[in-house]
């Protein structure tokens, strides 16, 4: 299975736990392949190419999943993303049923921005007569990038089943730096021996992102997805909708349409989530994790300004041709702009760039060159 | 052959007496030896052949501030006096450092020296820095060489500095937003020809200053 968060996996699996204990233990792998349209928050609409891998563990206690996958958008683009994730329930105690989780995730897009989650949580269950209907209380904390502060995560929620049909609802709460959203969603599965129908709709009515940080905003969603199964091995499965942004686990808000095949090792059980690419194509980072800032220049020759615009770093220096391949520390002058001005004539000029005294690499804005020298350099125009 | 190295030994041993008589300063103590007494030799003999030596300074220094070993700096310095021999061919005698180093840094780029020739041709007594650069910028993002050239030459008659940093954004713009490169440099090319550089980016429906732009992920 791959959720599009850990949070909603765990939504999900608490239905499954509800209606299937005991589950026989069994592994499964399976590989997805899959074609969308999707346009993320931001981005114009693209298609997309979505390879999916993944492997999954189940017994009466303990579960595990793993998945890679691999986007590559009609950029040329891509994303390589794996997570894993496990859980764990502990003895029951009357109706009530303690589950321990934990899943990690890292990402990178087009060969350079990256993002990373480690995520671990509890989650106190109860479960009605007959277990047919339940409700927990869980909550989730770990690190997420270079966020200052943990993340934070609260959720309340109730399901219920009947025979083919199965309802969730949800509230969450999250708290991450500065941001914090609230997200309500409804759900449901109807699994049938043809078809599973999958139909969820959710709204985050409030949202506090005060620098736009992560893009977070007050939206409703919905997504619809249906799988069906062509034989024991193989699924096909069409799904489109829109969901939101998810600054923890580092996915952009999208709306999409996507079709795919998955062929699987067994099939003993109904996915989870039946359609692995639209799961797959949430792996882009958020607009945070960017190229480098560029780089900018302004003044006449003998007075050169250049600028850099940048929040959170302790110091910024460039190294260029025309300081002697000697490294020069930009001043702050503004809690987001660094300066310093320099003697540049016009031409065509190397440089480089560090931020708090990591690797030198080539400025944003700038072309960048490979040299001999095994690394890059940028390429700068000064008119 | 044996020709060409009867010339190059009094070339050396020209050169080397010149270095004994005075080293470029700012490599002393930055770049080890015997780099520094070779690019010391390929400096000498690049002011006696009338080169612009400070690029070539600037490339030792690049290499030492990046902890290249001594042969690696020699290797990158005389491909760069080689690069400038070749721009300075195409553009004449009387181009400036900031146009021969543009020149070298657009043959690396893919540009060839017939290209950079047609260009001062066609820009006859105006400078060739910025259209050189754009030349490279434009084949760096990913427009195949000769159709970067022909762009370049297209408005190397009537374009101002300006104008070629104008051009390059946009193309560059349009690439981002996911255009194709020739598809942009096609349609900036006639759009700047024919005066009217405000067009819409293809395939966006956008434009307009007003309008955040976006692009393909």
């Amino acid at each position: 299975m791959r959720p599009r968060g850990w949070r909603d996996g765990l939504a999900l699996a608490a239905w499954l736990l509800g209606a299937a204990f005991p589950l026989i233990a069994q592994t499964e792998g399976s590989l997805g392949v899959g074609a969308s349209v999707v346009r993320y928050d931001g981005f114009l609409t693209s298609s997309a190419f979505v390879f999916a891998p993944a492997v999954r563990f189940d017994s009466p206690r303990l579960s595990l999943a793993g998945l890679g996958s691999w986007t590559v958008f009609e950029t040329g683009h891509g994303v390589i993303q794996g997570s894993a994730a496990g859980s764990w329930l502990a003895g029951s105690s009357g109706s009530w049923r303690l589950e321990l989780s934990g899943s990690a995730g890292a990402s990178q897009y087009a060969g350079r921005s990256s993002a990373a989650h480690v995520l671990g949580g509890a989650r106190l269950h109860v479960f009605g007569a007959g277990i047919t209907r339940g409700g927990w209380i869980g909550v989730n904390t770990g690190a997420s990038g270079e966020t200052s502060g943990a993340p934070v995560e609260v959720t309340m929620a109730g399901w219920a089943m009947r025979k083919r049909l199965a309802l969730l609802g949800s509230a969450t709460r999250t708290w991450l730096g500065r941001v914090g959203y609230v997200d309500l969603v409804g759900a449901m599965r109807w699994s049938g021996p043809h078809l599973e129908l999958q139909v969820s709709v959710g709204a985050r009515p409030w949202a506090r992102d005060p620098v736009d940080e992560r893009d977070v905003v007050a939206i409703a969603y919905g997504e619809i997805s249906a799988a069906v199964p062509v034989n024991r091995w193989m699924a096909l499965s069409l799904a489109g909708g829109r969901y939101p942004s998810d600054p923890v686990r580092h996915s952009l808000g999208a709306a999409y349409l996507s079709a795919g095949l998955r062929v699987r090792t067994a099939r003993a059980a109904p996915p989870s989530v039946p359609l692995q690419t639209t799961g797959v194509l949430r792996g882009r980072p958020l607009p945070t994790e960017k190229d480098a800032p560029p780089l900018e220049v302004t003044g006449a020759e003998e007075r050169r300004i250049l600028r850099v615009r940048a929040r959170d770093l302790a110091s910024v220096e460039v190294m260029g041709d025309f300081t002697d391949w000697l490294p020069v520390k930009l001043a702050r002058v503004a809690p987001d702009r660094w300066e310093i001005a320099l003697v540049i004539p016009a031409g065509v000029h190397r440089v480089t760039i560090r931020h708090d005294g990591g690797p030198w690499s080539a400025p944003g804005g700038t072309r960048l060159e490979r040299t001999e020298f095994g690394e890059e350099v940028g390429i700068l125009v000064v008119p | 052959m044996s020709a060409l190295r009867l010339g190059i030994v009094p070339a050396l041993l020209l050169a080397l007496t010149a270095v004994a008589q005075g080293q470029e300063p700012r490599l002393a103590g930055r770049v080890p030896e015997p780099a520094r007494t070779q690019v010391n030799a390929i400096l000498t003999a690049a002011h006696t052949g009338g080169l612009p030596t400070e690029p070539l300074i600037d490339r030792a220094l690049e290499g030492a501030a990046k902890g290249a070993p001594a042969a690696m700096i020699v290797a990158a310095v005389t491909r760069l006096r080689d690069e400038l021999v070749q721009a300075r061919s195409a553009f004449g005698e009387t181009a400036s450092t900031a146009e021969l180093t543009a020149g070298a840094s657009a043959l690396r780029a893919g540009a060839t020296a017939a290209s950079l020739a047609r260009l001062r041709a066609v820009r006859s007594g105006k400078p060739l820095t910025v259209a050189a650069a754009v030349m490279a910028d434009l084949v760096a993002a990913g427009v195949p060489a000769d159709t970067a050239v022909g762009a370049v030459l297209a408005l190397a008659s009537d374009a101002d500095d300006a104008d070629y940093l104008t051009f390059r954004r946009n193309v560059q713009r349009d690439i981002a937003l996911g255009a194709s490169p020739s598809a942009a440099l096609a349609v900036r090319i006639r759009a700047a020809v024919s005066g009217a550089d405000a067009a819409p980016s293809p395939g966006t429906g956008q434009t307009g200053p007003g309008v955040p732009r976006k692009r393909k992920p």
